[in-house]
């Protein structure tokens, strides 16, 4: 996925803190595919935290969690144009995140990528997960019985 | 989202979703300070009516268990409405293609059902629940579905003829965690994390022995 000179970001800088040791270490060490395939993954285990949902994982995971109609992670309520909007927007950020760049990145370590595009796709993780967390969990299941009557799963 | 309306709006929402009635009436709750104060101050207040919701408070209205929503068996969204989008699902949760998961299991209908019983049901009962359990909770899972303890048992009666309760295994296995009351006949069964691998190593050994 390398840029253009032209198309190559200007100069960024993580936010302190953004990231765990590990993933800013391989990024110094020139492993820059290997930082943001971490990153990545990083973003998805926040996801599952923040879910509850350890039998979760990958696109799964954060299809279920943004789902439209039964989503275990929200912003707020989805009762308008805009709010669904923003939902399913994130869905689709979070889940293209997983297929374009986290897959692609894990299924081809020979594909390399230069330290500025590392950095703005770190920006781009590290804006989701702010917004991530600014999200509720909805998880009743978590609350208690499961149902009294097994009608209701047949 | 300050009147009236909006209320009613939130509950016509929530219609057969009973999350979504739950965060509508959260949002709704804080409508009477939402002309006496800033949005942040709303979105907090938002915020702590939802989380007691959420916990169970007696005196906030009651959360739904998404076993007893009356959806546990429709698809949720379009993500998984056809038989094609369910086998990708499975296929993509268990690490199988898709031929080996049309072979274990039928994704004609929004909840998958196993088919393949060859190998299924050897080895001791403990096994052959524990086995089942897991295939049916992987499958259930990957298209959104819930599992309760009763689909465990209905697969373990097709595949072996005998009717026993799954739950005391399912209860000492670290493959699995179970939620609700143990008085409860029909409790919600999910993988742990270590449980997803056991199960994408069980169905990946049924299909490629």
């Amino acid at each position: 996925m390398p840029l253009t000179e032209d198309e190559a970001p200007l100069s960024v800088s993580l936010p302190a803190g953004a990231f765990d040791e590990q993933t800013l270490k391989l990024l110094e060490d020139g492993h820059h595919a290997e930082a943001v395939r971490r990153a990545a993954q990083l973003f998805e285990i926040e996801v599952q935290r923040l879910a509850d949902r350890p039998d979760l994982e990958g696109k799964t995971l954060l299809e279920q969690a943004f789902s439209e109609q039964r989503p275990l992670l929200v912003f707020g309520p989805l009762d308008t144009q805009l709010q669904k909007d923003r939902h399913q927007g994130f869905r689709s950020l979070v889940v293209g995140l997983h297929r374009a760049v986290r897959n692609i990145l894990t299924h081809d370590p020979n594909l390399g990528i230069e330290r500025d595009e590392a950095l703005a796709w770190l920006t781009f993780i590290n804006i989701l997960t702010q917004w991530l967390r600014t999200t509720y969990r909805v998880d009743a299941a978590a609350k208690g019985d499961a149902g009294e009557s097994s009608d209701a799963l047949s | 989202m300050t009147t009236q309306g909006a209320e009613r709006r939130a509950i016509e929402a929530a219609g057969g979703n009973g999350m979504r009635a739950v965060v509508s009436e959260a949002w709704a709750a804080t409508d009477v300070v939402a002309d006496k104060v800033g949005p942040s101050t709303r979105e907090a207040a938002f915020k702590l009516v939802l989380e007691a919701m959420l916990r169970n408070d007696p005196a906030s209205p009651a959360a739904p268990t998404s076993l007893s929503n009356g959806a546990a068996d429709e698809p949720i969204d379009g993500t998984y409405a056809t038989p094609q989008q369910r086998a990708e699902a499975i296929g993509s949760y268990l690490g199988l293609p898709l031929t080996e998961v049309r072979e274990l299991y039928d994704v004609s209908s929004g909840a998958p059902r196993l088919q393949n019983v060859r190998g299924l049901e050897t080895g001791t009962d403990e096994q052959i629940r524990l086995r089942v359990a897991l295939l049916v909770c992987a499958g259930r899972t990957a298209v959104g579905l819930d599992t309760g303890t009763e689909n465990v048992r209905h697969a373990v009666v097709q595949i072996v003829g005998a009717d026993i309760d799954p739950s005391p295994v399912l209860e000492n296995a670290q493959e699995f965690s179970l939620r609700g009351g143990v008085d409860s006949s029909n409790r919600l069964v999910r993988l742990t994390g270590w449980g997803l691998g056991v199960a994408r190593d069980a169905a990946q050994a049924l299909v490629c022995p």
